[in-house]
Formats: structure tokens, sequence, C-alpha cells
């Protein structure tokens, strides 16, 4: 597998986590006024049913992933016997990744593997500070391995130090922690996702043709990843000529409204001529698909994303977007337990185990990527299969016989 | 301050220099506001910064000033604008309120929940979730109005909270896609050209006739006359930009209709009198007998309601309602637009329309900067200066007339 040096790529520019809204302490008013609110508005005017009927019907889709066959492990995995204690530390409530697939099935493939073993779920509300502390409880309540996914790549490398101090083994889970003896990484290969986005946009357009580009979040260090692995394959071609690019604009916190305006700009500066748009993920593809719409070009023109998040899954049904690479949540939180069952009877993975190996400014990390596939219309299916999205919330509005409904 | 801030906005009802307040009665309304917030600058250096804003990005990018750009623009500022009308409501107050993103999300969700996943059809789902904005704005009102709390702590609680009921509205998903076509034309459609210049005619006939009909009672004056026909020929030049390109964007049409509402409730209604009354100094308008608890209660819950207004226009916008709906930069963007387009932040001072010159301006310094391709950071930089220019433009114009009129003292 080729292979940048995340460090360098990641080093020019702020880490992940340095996202600043003040939003993200959300969570913690939740309780707080939760309570008044659902009131005063039901009391307003909300049927109180509508409102919160459907979205606990949605609720289940994810965290019952519970039927999926255990698939083959990297080696011998034998069960521990003594009941000991493991931490899983998530970043924000914001993502709805983190508590609806990455916690629940790290819960099961645990409780699969190590049955005995007590697992601790923490979610940080993006303050580094508030990850640090809650590293530093697990440690205290007995974690004998921390999975990490970090708020802050480079702020993180206390928690590791903190976990050194014990003799703890972490393991970065999809985010890097820089410059610490971080044990192993599973996760994305941002890199990888990005050249597989720039291929499938130089297969779908035309010698001559204009792309659009629509890259990430500038502070987050995946979208420069992912851009350098785009550009790799883009680039050439629009050195040469075979393609020409308008835009190449970055949108600050994947906002889809950001990204729509972007978009607009590009159109009119294009003025409409562009034969593809090249988006970073699915947010920001939302947006760009919405721009299209008023310009009367949505679904006439190809449009990526990553992600494959139910909204994009529906754009893709309904033939606004084109595609979208998924990576299957389940398949990282089976190879991290699995790590941390190793870890936990002093085991050692085979080399074969891993895919390549990350350098975080430290040393290189043994890493375990997650295979992406790209996802539209025809093999939809897979998505329905792996219990990563909810058939009925993904039909809504669908007319039967499209894709998978 | 409050003495010398009042006037700026109010001249007809608190003394100014005489000679100003008798030739300001003659005056039709519009010509009135629209001499008033020329000559006391309530709205010309927001102008005055568009229009430098306008020559830099055409200078830099052909398209800036193009009708398919303007027209983009017109639609992208309409989003924070009516974000902006409900912050300045409560700025005119003395008040802030933090939670208007975080509502205008919740309410987005309220909206996605109901349509996507309930089925609901948009003329009943919508009437809700404008409902429920007003019960949230309402809600922190009342604590504010009764319970003497800060609004600042209360809405702070607020964009905490319902922050909070947005994320859980949605669920694990994360976003719900509105496809329903009904909320899509609310920001993706625009007037036939025709229809377009229906309505500019109707305003322009309007705007004139009704200075005609004042002027004709009193002393025809430049300034009673001269300034509607500015407005009426701006509104046909606005229609023929817009139909160049793809027509008026009816959420364009839309806002202007809601700043229209707003003028006219904040200017020509007793509510609205006390508005300003209770933003220039509660105290004096309490002992002139203004209910201040009311009117404070009814400032948040017109605010909640815009933010679920403004939830609407971005729901239509991106065509669903996700975790980042209302999120982001929204909020600091309307208090923003709000204050660069002239309202102060210390109450008593300010207009509805400077929510759409900031918003404006904002936004076509963000689509601007997009159109160049400047790297974020340089956007980010670009982006800092102006605020700080085009306030900076606002206090110096605003003092050096106040100064002129010698009522100058302690700016605000």
């Amino acid at each position: 597998m080729t292979r940048i040096d995340r460090t360098e790529v990641a080093s020019g520019t702020p880490p992940a986590g340095r996202r600043s809204h003040l939003r993200a302490f959300g969570a913690v008013g939740v309780a707080v006024l939760l309570g008044a609110v659902v009131a005063g508005c039901s009391s307003g005017a909300t049927p109180s049913s509508s409102a919160s009927a459907p979205s606990s019907t949605v609720a289940p889709s994810s965290s019952s992933a519970a039927s999926v066959a255990p698939s083959s492990a990297a080696g011998s995995l034998p069960t521990t016997s003594e009941a000991s204690t493991v931490a899983f530390l998530l970043p924000d409530n914001t993502t709805p990744r983190w508590m609806s697939q990455d916690a629940p099935s790290f819960q099961k493939w645990m409780k699969q593997l190590a049955p005995n073993v007590k697992v601790i779920i923490d979610v940080a509300n993006e303050d580094p500070q508030t990850q640090l502390s809650q590293a530093q409880a697990a440690l205290t309540q007995g974690a004998k391995v921390l999975v990490v996914t970090a708020v802050d790549g480079t702020q993180a490398a206390k928690i590791v130090q903190a976990a050194q101090a014990d003799s703890v083994p972490v393991v970065a889970y999809t985010r890097i922690i820089n410059n610490a003896p971080v044990k192993y990484m599973t996760g994305d290969d941002p890199h990888e996702i990005g050249v597989a986005l720039g291929t499938w946009m130089a297969a779908h357009t035309k010698q001559g043709d204009t792309i659009a580009v629509i890259a990430g979040s500038t502070t987050d260090s995946f979208a420069h990843l992912e851009h350098d692995g785009y550009m790799s394959v883009l680039q050439p071609l629009f050195t040469s000529g075979a393609r020409k690019m308008v835009g190449d604009v970055w949108t600050p916190e994947w906002d889809p409204v950001k990204a729509h305006a972007e978009m607009d700009a590009i159109l009119a500066s294009a003025h409409n001529n562009v034969q593809g748009v090249l988006c970073a993920n699915d947010s920001t593809a939302e947006g760009a698909i919405a721009s299209l719409q008023t310009h009367g070009l949505a679904g006439k023109i190809p449009v990526t994303g990553i992600d494959a998040t139910l909204a994009s899954d529906q754009l893709i049904l309904k033939g606004l977007q084109s595609m979208s690479v998924w990576r299957s949540v389940d398949n990282e939180a089976q190879y991290t337990a699995e790590l941390v069952v190793d870890l936990l009877t002093n085991q050692t993975p085979p080399a074969s185990f891993f895919t390549g190996t990350v350098n975080n400014g430290y040393a290189d990390i043994p890493m375990k990527a997650v295979p992406s596939t790209v996802i539209d219309k025809s093999n939809m299916q897979e998505l329905i299969t792996a219990n990563a999205i909810d058939k009925t919330a993904l039909c809504q509005g669908i007319p039967s016989g499209t894709g998978p409904c | 301050m409050s003495e010398n801030a009042a006037p700026t906005v109010h001249a007809d009802k608190v003394p100014l220099g005489e000679h100003a307040r008798k030739s300001e009665r003659r005056e039709s309304r519009v010509a009135g506001w629209l001499s008033s917030a020329l000559s006391r600058g309530t709205a010309m250096p927001a102008i005055a910064s568009l229009v430098v804003i306008a020559v830099f990005f055409q200078s830099q990018s052909p398209y800036f000033l193009s009708p398919d750009n303007l027209t983009n623009l017109a639609v992208q500022a309409s989003l924070v604008a009516t974000i902006a009308l409900g912050e300045v409501v409560v700025l005119l107050l003395a008040e802030i309120d933090l939670s208007l993103g975080s509502v205008s999300g919740a309410t987005a969700a309220i909206l996605g929940v109901l349509m996507a996943s309930g089925n609901m059809p948009w003329f009943i789902a919508v009437p809700i979730m404008l409902a429920c904005g007003a019960a949230m704005g309402a809600f922190q009102g009342w604590w504010i109005a009764w319970l003497g709390i800060p609004s600042f702590v209360v809405t702070l609680a607020g964009m905490l909270g319902f922050l909070g009921l947005q994320l859980w509205i949605l669920g694990p998903q994360g976003t719900l896609s509105i496809f329903d076509p009904n909320i899509g034309a609310l920001t993706g459609s625009t007037l036939p050209a025709e229809a377009g210049w229906i309505v500019a005619a109707i305003v322009a006939v309007a705007v004139v006739a009704a200075a005609l009909v004042r002027g004709a009672r009193g002393r025809l004056t430049m300034k009673s006359f001269g300034l509607p026909v500015v407005l009426a020929a701006l509104v046909i030049a606005g229609v023929a930009v817009f139909n160049a390109s793809r027509g008026v964007p009816t959420a364009f049409l839309f806002l202007l209709a809601l700043l229209v509402l707003g003028w006219w409730v904040t200017q020509h209604t007793r509510p609205g009198r006390h508005l300003f009354a209770v933003g220039g100094n509660p105290e004096a308008a309490r002992r002139a007998g203004v209910p201040v608890r009311r009117i404070r209660f009814a400032a948040f819950t017109i605010s909640g309601t815009l933010a679920a207004v403004g939830g609407l226009l971005a729901a239509s916008y991106n065509a669903s309602a996700g975790t980042l709906t209302g999120g982001g930069t929204l909020l600091l963007e309307a208090i923003g637009a709000a204050v660069i387009g002239g309202t102060s932040l210390f109450g008593g001072r300010g207009s509805v329309w400077s929510a759409l010159f900031g918003a404006l301006i904002m936004g076509g310094v963000a689509n601007g900067l997009d159109l160049t391709n400047a790297e974020q950071p340089v956007k980010y930089m670009v982006q800092g200066a102006i605020v700080l220019l085009a306030v900076s433009l606002d206090t110096i114009l605003r003092r050096r007339q106040s100064r002129g009129r010698q009522i100058g003292g302690v700016h605000v």
C-alpha cells in the first residue's frame, strides 16, 4: 500500500478537534433543559407523538446490528478469563456515528470476543481537556487498554503519556494521535478514499470536461489527506488539459450551507459549464446538489460524496448524487476489538493483520485500515444487509423498485 | 447615552432640533424613513460598505456583479437576514439572543421529522414548526421578562438546550432529507419575469404615489419626493437584474415582505414605539407606563418565531434538516449582520433594514471570496478585517453626523 506520511501533511493545519463551536457543549445543557424545552414546545403546538415517535423508529436501526456473522479474525483469539476493563473514548455527541454505530458495534464485538471484559464508553463533547480527564478516570477505574478517537490529535498525546505511566496501551481509533507511543491504529485511509473519489470522477467525465472541486473542512486533517488523494489522480489531468478544474474551495466545518454557496459561486463563474462535481463528503455533496437543483443541473452531472449517510443514500436513489464511499463501522469496531483482546491477553497479532503503518511523528504505528466500498444505486442493498442503514428510513419517499426499495 | 440614541431612530417621537422636526413631520412615512435613515446614517454606512465591497470584488472577479451571482447572493443573504431580523428585535431592547441558531436548527429538525418520517403535508408541518419556534422564544422570554434573568444567560442555556433537542429529534441518522417540492420552492424558485415586473410596477407606483399624496398636503420638497423616486428606481433596477438571470428569488421577496412588516411594526405601531423606549431607557419607559415585561416577552417570542422561519429557509435551502442546520457560524453571522447593518448592541438604536444590509455585506464578502478562489486562512482574515472596517465606518460616520447636528456627546 502506498502511504504518505500523515504527520507531515497534517502538521501544516490545525488539528481536527479545534473546530470552535460553542454548540458542541450542547450535550451538557441537554440534561438541564431538555425536559423543560420539550414540555414548552409540545404544550405550544407539537403533537408530542408525532415529534418523538418517528425519531424513535429511526433509533433502533443501527444499534440493533446484532446479526452480523463473526468473520475470520486476524489470528487466534482466546477469550480472556479474568475480568478486566477497557475504555472507549469518543470525541463528541454531534456526529451521529460515534454513539449510534461505533459504540454499540465495539460493545457487541467485545462481548463476543471477551464477555468478561467491562467496556467503559466516554464522550468528550469536543473538548480535549474533558477527554484527558475521562482517560484519567478510566485509568483510575483500572482500564487495561484505552481506545481513543482523539478530539485533538496533538493534545491527545497527553492521554497516551498518562496511559503509559500506568503501562496501559492506547489504540488510536479513526483519528491519529501525533507524537506519542500509540500501540496500534485502526480507521479509514483518507488518502486511499481520496484516490477512489478521484479515480471515479476521472472515469465518469470525458476529455475536456470541467470538474468542480469542493473540498472539506480546512481544519480537519482528514480533509487534507483526502484532498491529496483525489488531487493525486486529478491534478495530472488538469495539468495536461484533459480536464479543467473550477473551484477547489474548502468548506468550513463541512457545512452544507457553505457548500451550497460555494457551488453557486462556481456555477456563476463557470456559466454553468460544469460536467462533474467532486465533493469531499456527503454533507458538502448535499449542499452542492441543492445548488445544482436551482440551476437545473441536478441529476445531469456526476456528484461524489463519502460516508454513505442516510440523506445521501436517498439522494443517490433519487438520481441526484452519483455515488458515496462507505466504510463499515462494524468492521472497524471488530478489528479494534480483536486488537484490544490481543493486548489484554499479551498476544501480538501477525504482521499480515495490518494493512500498513502510519507515521505519527513518534514511530511507524501498525495500522489496520478498513476497506472502502463505492456505493451507488446498484449495490445499496449492501448497506441494508450490513445493518448500516434502516431500510424503512431509506425508502421513505423513494418510489418502490428503485435500488433496494 | 439613551437620550442621544433614541432620536436617531425615532425623530418624529422624540424632540430633535426644532427645524429638523418640522421638516420631517411633513414628509410621507416612506420618504420620512428613507430621508431620516439616509441623513441620520442608519443605513448610509452600510450602503457605503456595500458599494466598496461591490467595487472591490468586481475588480477581482468579473462575475461578482453578474445577474446570476447577485441572484445567488440574494437567496444566501435571505437566510442570514431572517435570523438577523430576529436578533435586531431583541437588540433594540438592549438584550441579546444567542439561541437563534439552535432554535432554527431544532425547528428545522421538527419539520424534518414531521415531513420526512411523519409524512405530514407542508401546510400542517410548517405552522407546527413555526409555533414551536414561537414557544421556544416565549419560554426564554418568560425567564427573562418575569424572572429577570439576563438574556445572555437564558439564551446561552437555550442555545445548548435547543441544540440538544435538535440532536435528540434527529436521532442517530443525523440528517433527514426533505424532498417536498413546496418546501424546496421557498428558496429554489423564482418569480416569472412578468410577475417580477408587475411586483416592481406596483411597488414603484405605490411608493411614488404615497410621496405625491403627502407632498400635495404639505410642501413638496426635494427630500420628500426625490427619495421615493430613487427607491422606485432601485426596485425596478433590482427586478431587471434578477430577470436577467433566473428571475426575482421567492426567498428574497419573502424576506422583503418580512422586513416591510417589521418596519411597519417597529415604526408605526405602539408596541414598536415601546420597543425603542424600553431599549433606550427601561426605567423611563416603565414610569411612562410601558408594559416592559410584556414587551420583552413579545420580543423574544418574535425572535424565536423568526428563527423558526430561518430554520424553514435553511431546510428548504439544503432540502434537508441535519445536525449542522442552524449551526456553524450562523448565529455569529446574524448578530454580526445586525450590528454591521447599524443596529446598536446597547439598545434603542437600529432598524430592521440593518438585517438586510448587514446580511448582504456578510454574504457579499463570503461570496466574493468564493469567487476569487481565496485560500481559507485568507478568507477568515479578510472577513475579520471587513467586519471591523464596516463597524468602524458606521461609528465614524455616525459620530460626524451627531457632531454636525450638535447632539453629540456619548456615542452609542
